[in-house]
């Protein structure tokens, strides 16, 4: 997904730049720079309530999804832009308008914060993460084999599939006996409650 | 011979024949108890004694009395007799997981690791800052005596792990109604 080099804008985008039109240029600058800390993890994630108030205050009403679409807009812009070769603040500003609804005004802002920044933003990427397609399961149970003819035992068969950026699949099969099984219950377990938290 | 003889030779046949250690050779096994009164030829009618025991025991995953009842007919001096079933008792688990894994004949799970992060790319606004979990999977699997592994990163958001976790929850009642019919 690359806004800067492919000109592909994702969805939500349009909506997220009206709201962001909205914001009296100081209070802009403040959240992009805030935006741009966050990324270098200079400071934490902007807060939507603190924005809201700070919008109110200039008697500008923006609902709290509303507040969060931009402060996420911003962080998809900067994290694209880190990633798009050379983009100097003419081409930032020129596409940003092109691609966006976004006023001249606000477009200056967020620019004149790219030009000053980019040299901190170093491309951030990410490996090559891929996202689970599918989760497949069989217990079954070894009664007999070449190698012991006692050993009674169950074992845990997973399949799972997995798209990588390119939309390419693969699909992985691996066997767990059961105390493997039951540390992987557990990491999973771990993570479910993590996310569930935040 | 004396009880550290026994127990050396114990020791070894279970790293020749588990852990498949290569280096422990019947000169080897000859030579660690060359302090004893033992002659040469003693020793390895003694390790074609205990060899098929430890085999049988490992394999089939024998109890104690089950044990017990193999050692009989080899009327051991009763301190060797006692120190063969308590040295089983410790390395049960350990041996029974290596003739698991023994059975995996093709990947298996040999390791877990994963992160917590925000999303900040993706074809929606509205997924950007939303907490996703990045798991890695490591897969090995033995090819002649090498382990070849291989790594499976994918990322999971909330409502996905939470199917997993489901799912595995079904997983874990099916192994102990298993469990419980075995026992």
């Amino acid at each position: 997904m690359s806004f800067f080099s492919e000109k592909r804008s994702p969805k939500g985008i349009f909506t997220a730049i009206n709201s962001l039109n909205k914001f009296p240029q100081q209070l802009l600058a403040k959240l992009c720079q805030d935006v741009v800390d966050a990324l270098q993890y200079k400071g934490s994630v902007p807060q939507v309530s603190h924005y809201q108030s700070e919008l109110e205050k200039n008697s500008i009403e923006l609902g709290k999804n509303e507040v969060q679409s931009t402060i996420n807009v911003l962080f998809f812009l900067y994290r694209d832009a880190s990633r798009a070769s050379n983009l100097d603040q003419k081409q930032f500003l020129e596409i940003l308008e092109k691609q966006t609804g976004i006023t001249n005004q606000a477009g200056k802002v967020l620019a004149t914060i790219w030009e000053r920044e980019k040299q901190n933003l170093p491309s951030l990427n990410m490996p090559n993460v891929g996202k689970l397609i599918d989760f497949k399961w069989k217990v079954g149970v070894t009664f007999s084999s070449s190698i012991s003819e006692n050993l009674v035992t169950p074992f845990v068969t997973i399949n799972i599939s997995v798209s990588n950026t390119d939309d390419l699949v693969q699909t992985h099969s691996f066997e767990m006996s059961v105390p493997e099984f039951k540390e992987f219950a557990r990491n999973l377990k771990e993570i479910n409650q993590l996310l569930e938290v935040i | 011979m004396e009880l550290k003889h026994f127990d050396f030779l114990l020791s070894s046949l279970v790293k020749k024949l588990y852990h498949k250690d290569k280096s422990i050779t019947n000169e080897y096994l000859q030579e660690g108890v060359i302090d004893s009164q033992l002659g040469n030829d003693q020793v390895l009618t003694l390790v074609d004694t205990l060899e098929p025991i430890l085999l049988e025991i490992g394999h089939s995953d024998l109890s104690q009395n089950a044990l017990e009842k193999l050692l009989e007919p080899l009327e051991l001096r009763q301190d060797f007799h006692q120190h063969f079933l308590k040295y089983w008792e410790q390395q049960r688990d350990e041996i029974r997981s290596i003739v698991r894994n023994e059975l995996i004949f093709n990947d298996r799970l040999s390791g877990v690791s994963w992160r917590v992060d925000m999303k900040t790319n993706s074809k929606k606004i509205s997924n950007i800052n939303q907490p996703i979990a990045i798991v890695e999977l490591l897969l090995s699997r033995n090819q002649q005596e090498r382990e070849d592994t291989k790594s499976i990163m994918f990322e999971i958001d909330k409502t996905q792990i939470s199917n997993l976790v489901n799912q595995i929850e079904e997983i874990e009642s099916l192994l102990e109604k298993g469990i419980q019919q075995k026992n």
